[in-house]
């Protein structure tokens, strides 16, 4: 599963007109696979800045766990609108 | 460029690599293009056999603010990658596309990885190099993960069955090397721990294959809190009883 997130505030009025003045893109991979159907396994690969490119890497072993990352990462992708 | 026997003057040949990181390369030397013409151009690598000019253009830029496809942009690339790499795109009125005589080392990568898959014996033992690194690393665009993923996912399934198969034919270093690929690519991966262990047990090297399950067995604990798989456990625990550990295998905790 791979998600990606994009934020970019504009300067002007009308943004059909403007250039993003800010712009922000990350990533956020899930590779969750069964091994021999005995457990769940994810890893979790999250770029919050593609620009930066700085990769955090997680695993899990719970679904949920996964979830709660999940669930972070809209969090602070929707975060960024207070933060213009 | 090179002259062919009728004193013609023949195409270059072009190497597009896209394992682990982009390079283009030309008579065994790198060539130098610029990071739009590099998307460019492996964006064309990883769908073959052509793209249509519109496809491309509103893949790889945003849409101009009349919301059509950067088509200028496109144009501007494809003359610019020609003017670097003379040859290596072909382009119509309509479609793009790589030169006939461009090789991509996905391409190769993928028929190894298939003919492994299929039981080849031969090149499982002359291309298992092939399946040594992601689809470039690092790239996040979605065209490229999507690739990028399908691209992992065979290189492990062929890694794992070349170490199977290179067991069968006892070229057991190979095995063990095959093995160790996969489990590079996916250090928790149950079923590339097995392949090491059972090439290691092949080979005799009954200390080996106990030290690498310990390792396996410690970082699933570090890492996810789990003890190894049954099936796992169960293939240890055989060897153990095989015959008596020695003396510096005593340490080692038996399989749970």
């Amino acid at each position: 599963v791979t998600l990606f997130g994009h934020y970019a505030s504009m300067s002007e009025a009308d943004p059909a007109d403007s250039e993003p003045e800010r712009e922000r893109a990350g990533v956020l991979i899930v590779r969750a696979w069964l091994d021999h159907g005995s457990s769940f396994r994810a890893r979790v690969t999250r770029v919050d800045d593609l620009v930066e490119g700085q990769e955090r890497v997680t695993t899990h072993a719970d679904p949920d766990e996964v979830r709660a990352v999940l669930n972070a990462w809209l969090r602070d992708l929707d975060g960024l609108r207070g933060s213009r | 460029m090179f002259d062919d026997l009728d004193g013609r003057a023949a195409l270059p040949c072009w190497e597009v690599r896209l394992l682990g990181g982009f390079e283009l390369r030309t008579a065994g030397q790198p060539v130098r293009i610029g990071a739009v013409e590099g998307r460019l151009l492996a964006f064309l690598s990883l769908h073959p056999p052509a793209v249509t000019r519109e496809f491309a253009a509103a893949t790889l830029w945003p849409p101009t603010a009349d919301g059509r496809p950067a088509a200028g942009a496109l144009r501007t690339a494809v003359w610019r990658l020609n003017r670097a790499a003379s040859g290596v795109v072909e382009a119509s009125r309509d479609r793009l596309m790589l030169a006939g005589q461009v090789r991509t080392d996905c391409a190769q990568s993928r028929d190894a990885a298939e003919r492994i898959l299929a039981g080849d014996e031969m090149a499982t033992l002359q291309a298992v190099a092939l399946l040594e690194h992601d689809l470039l690393p690092g790239w996040y665009e979605d065209w490229v993960l999507v690739e990028g993923e399908r691209h992992r996912q065979l290189r492990l399934h062929a890694l794992e069955a070349a170490a199977r198969t290179l067991v069968g034919i006892g070229r057991h270093g190979q095995a063990v090397d095959a093995a160790r690929l996969a489990i590079a690519a996916e250090p928790l991966r149950e079923s590339a721990h097995r392949a090491l262990i059972e090439a290691q047990l092949a080979q005799g090297n009954r200390a080996e294959a106990l030290r690498d399950y310990r390792g396996y067995r410690d970082l699933l604990a570090v890492e996810l809190g789990l003890p190894p798989g049954p099936a796992l456990r169960a293939l240890v625990a055989a060897a153990l009883a095989e015959e008596p550990a020695p003396p510096s295998m005593a340490a080692i905790p038996d399989p749970e």
